[in-house]
This record gives C-alpha cells, structure tokens and sequence, in this order.
C-alpha cells in the first residue's frame, strides 16, 4: 500500500486518547459520560427507564458507534450528549464543559435519519445555514468546500426535492460538517438509504472523516456500518440501556469497499453480531 | 392546473345555481322576495344603479382590504411573539379564543361607540380576520418538523432567529391556507360594519334598499358582496400555488 504512512498516523491520531490536544478547546473535543441515566415519565406514576448507568469515556478525535436492539436508549444517549436532552442522573461533559456551552460555542454537528433539510433552500444555502442560525458571517468558501467535499459541487443551486435520497444525506453530512464542529454527532444517517447507497455513502463518510478527524458517535441498526467506522463500538442491552460490551476495531485506516473483504472485518463483524443476537435474545428472556 | 381544475368546477356550480335561480323567479317560488335573475341584472346594468353599486363595492372593498391586512397582520405578528417568548404563548391562546367567542353583532355597536362609525367596518373586518390567521399560523408552527427544531436547538439558535430562519416559512403554507379563509370573512366582517352604521358601502346599501323593500337593489348588492369575496379568495389561491411552488413544499 502506497499511503501506510498515512494509514499509521491516522489510526495514532484516531485510536489512542491525546493527552495534548484534548486540553485544547478548539481540537477535537473528549467526551466523558459519568453513570448517565435517564427516566421518562410516561403518565400516571408510570416511568420509563431508557438509559441506566452508563460510563465512557470518549478520546479526542475518537469515532465511536453506538449499536444496540431497537428502543435499547441509543438515541437517547446520543440526544443527551448532543444536549437535545438532559440526562435524569449522571453527568455528560464535552473537554471539560456541558454539552449546552458546546452548543453555545457552536462546536457540535449534527446528522439524524431525517434529512432535516429545509425544502425551501437550495443545496448551499442549506449546508450555509448553521452560519446564519449561529449568527455569523456565512463563510462561502468553506460551504463550496464542504459540497465538493460530499461530491454536489454541480448540485449547488438544486432544491432537496430534486436531489435524491443519498443526495440530501451527504447535504445534510456537510451541513454538520460546516462550522469545523469538535464533535460529530450522527443518528442513523443512512438508515432511510438501500443497502448499494448505504455501502457508498459509508465509504464517503469515512474518507471525509478521515480529512477532518473529529470525535464522532453514531448511532447505527447496521453492525456492519458500525465496524467499518468505527475505532471502538459500544453494545448496548435491551431497556433500559446499559453498556454491555465495547469492542475495540482493528482495522487500518484509511479503509475503503475493499475493507470489508478482510479476514479481521469479517471476524469482528461476526463477533459483534453474535454479541448482539445474545443481549438482544437475553431481554426478550427476561 | 389545480386552480384551473377549481376554477371550472365553481363556474359549473355557479352557472347551474343561475338556471335554478332563474326558473324559481319566474315561477314566483318564493313570491316577490325572490326575482328572476335576469331582472336583478337589468336593473343592476342601468347607469345610475351601476354607478350607486360600484361606489358602494369600492368603500366595502377598501375597508375589507384594510381590515384583511390589520387582521393577517396582528394575528401573525400575535402567533409569532408566542414563539418567541415561550410563556407568553398559553395566555395569548386564551385571549383570541375569548376574543373569538364575541360575536361580531355584539362587537359592532361597541366599534361604533369607540372607534366610530368611519372605522367601524375595518375593525370588524380586522376581528373576523384576525382569528383566522391566527389559529392557522399556530397550526403552522406546531407543524415544524421535530428534526427541524433538533438542528437549531444544535446551533443554540436564538428564538427569534429560529423563529426567521426555520419556524416562519415551514408555517407559511398554513398561514396562506389561514388568508384564504380570513379573506372573505373580511368581506362579511366589512359589511356587516357597515350595517352598524357606517356613512356608505354594501352594508348599508343593503340595510336601506331592506327597509325601502327595493329588491332588486339588495339582491344586486348581495351578490356584488358574494362576487368580490370568492374573486378574493381566488386570488389568493392562485398565490398560494405560485408561492409553495417557489419554496419548494
């Protein structure tokens, strides 16, 4: 391979915590969950317990994918890191701090299922809005960049009904991707693609992930997306949600459609998905 | 070609309800309440009546508009400061719905004590707006989609800029659909103003041609009233199209 070097540095640069830049404010932020829980009140005395104690430690630059059976409290945990929720106990900080002083300094983006492109927006003014809703100068430069970069350099004056659903995905990917965010947050953004999209889209993440490390969490059904992304993959149990297991990926970066063909890709997928068969058959058990 | 399709659809209704108007006048149906249509069309052709029904058309049509764009105004600028500060939102609900639940007949000999009779028909017409596009601006909002609202929330986007940005336009085809209705409850809003008292208009060219039994002239303006509010509504549908069209909804 013609780029080892700079497969080795990536992975030095993705895989291990950096003690220096994590003390940084502008780096690619480290995210400490301590004992987070959360309970839902669901009426008349009832509660429900989504997420149960869950302790992680996030390194900076850090791509981390969440899986889990549905309803397990994936999303939940995800939308109390992304400051969308409170959690009920525990305590979530993003290099040191809250995730809501995160979102004041504009240092978090995000991607969900739904596009959430607004329809009356061309392509551009979509990825440019996180600029105007944050109240700043839009840097047209950096949103021209970030479209070539997700390939729609040509689709920038389409509206997102005329763009297709893989499309508006790498839209919405650019648009979290705009203000240069410490933290990446992404909830099954290609879970509404075939699995050919699905596949290509994925290998698009991981080459613009790679140009700008950033500590991502995803948030996937597909365990096969989840070990081609990810450095560590955290499994979660059935309600309420607890960490059962967090697995570690060895796979060289940068990776590409050819990764999936490897011995070790095949083992951990393997291993994974038998993990998850397990939890999830333990808690209908119960 | 939806506007077309609603366009031909009205002049079947309407040239079918002409035949049958037609028919129950000559027979006398109804007795002498009821002409022909081809009556009240001749008397309203001759010169002077023609000249005395635009005159009355042009003030109602004036006080309607006012009050179309004083309604739409306050009920959306009403709506949106709800969405700005979020407290404000429950007590602003109650307060139009009780502002609803007065009838305008109760409201109007009130106008005339307070603003008078000129303004009388603008403030009714206003009232009847309001509320529409007040209910139907709220209805836009609480239809913003939830992802829509996790991506400025991700920005900690201010209220009133999400409310800008996001919010205003995802509730613009609700707004519009609250103008379309709004815009010929002016029109009534507006005439029955008029009939409290105001110095000229539809409203009381029907009150005085009622009490000088001259039918042809109350049908005459009654149908000028129903000609102007559904040509408003036409046009306002004929935006509606061209405007979603362009924000791509």
């Amino acid at each position: 391979m013609s780029n080892t070097s700079h497969a080795q540095t990536l992975q030095a640069v993705a895989g291990k915590p950096r003690e220096a830049e994590s003390a940084s404010i502008t780096g690619p932020s480290e995210i400490a969950l301590t004992n987070v829980s959360k309970t839902f009140a669901l009426g008349k005395g009832q509660t429900l317990d989504a997420v149960s104690n869950v302790n992680l430690n996030i390194a900076g630059g850090e791509f981390i994918a969440l899986i889990g059976a549905s309803g397990c409290g994936k999303s939940t945990l995800l939308r109390m890191i992304a400051g969308l929720e409170d959690p009920s106990q525990g305590s979530i900080t993003i290099a040191g701090q809250s995730p809501e002083d995160c979102i004041k300094r504009q240092k978090l983006g995000i991607a969900m299922q739904e596009h959430g492109l607004m329809p009356w927006l061309s392509a551009w003014d979509n990825v440019a809005l996180p600029f105007r809703l944050a109240g700043l100068p839009v840097d047209t430069e950096r949103v021209d960049e970030l479209l070539a970069l997700v390939g729609l350099a040509d689709f920038a004056q389409a509206l997102p009904k005329q763009l297709s659903g893989g499309m508006k995905q790498r839209v919405s990917i650019a648009r979290a991707l705009v203000l240069k965010p410490d933290v990446l947050i992404l909830d099954e953004p290609f879970g509404a693609l075939d699995a050919v999209t699905r596949r290509l889209m994925n290998n698009e993440l991981q080459r613009i992930w790679s140009q700008q490390p950033t500590t991502t969490i995803l948030v996937t059904h597909s365990v096969e997306e989840a070990v081609f992304l990810a450095d560590r993959i955290c499994l979660m149990s059935p309600r309420p949600g607890r960490l059962a297991l967090i697995e570690e990926v060895e796979l060289n970066r940068p990776r590409g459609l050819d990764t999936m063909h490897e011995p070790e890709f095949r083992q951990t997928l393997a291993k994974l998905t038998a993990a998850l068969d397990d939890v999830c058959t333990q808690g209908s058990r119960q | 070609m939806t506007v077309a399709a609603d366009l031909l659809k009205w002049l079947v209704g309407i040239s079918t309800l002409m035949v049958f108007w037609e028919i129950a006048g000559r027979q006398a149906w109804l007795g002498g309440g009821l002409p022909p249509l081809s009556g009240v069309f001749a008397y309203a052709i001759e010169p002077r009546s023609t000249e005395l029904l635009l005159r009355s058309a042009g003030i109602t049509a004036t006080n309607a508009s006012y009050g179309f764009v004083i309604g739409s105004l306050i009920g959306t600028l009403i709506a949106c400061s709800g969405q700005i500060w979020r407290p404000l939102k429950q007590g602003l609900d109650t307060l139009s719905t009780f502002v609803n639940a007065i009838p305008l007949i109760a409201l109007g000999p009130l106008m005339i004590v307070t603003v008078g009779e000129q303004f009388t028909p603008m403030a009714t017409a206003a009232l009847a707006v309001f509320f529409a596009v007040f209910v139907a601006t709220l209805g836009g909002f609480e239809r913003v989609p939830n992802v829509h609202r996790d991506v400025t929330r991700a920005y900690g986007t201010a209220h009133w800029r999400a409310l800008l940005l996001v919010q205003f336009p995802n509730a613009i085809p609700s707004l519009i659909d609250g103008l379309k209705l709004g815009v010929s409850t002016a029109v009534l809003g507006a005439i029955l103003g008029e009939w409290f008292g105001a110095p000229a208009g539809l409203g009381v060219l029907i009150v005085s041609s009622m009490q000088n039994f001259q039918i042809n002239l109350l049908w005459s303006a009654a149908i000028i009233g129903t000609v102007m509010s559904a040509a408003a509504y036409f046009l306002l549908a004929l935006l509606q199209a061209r405007l979603l069209r362009r924000l791509g909804l």
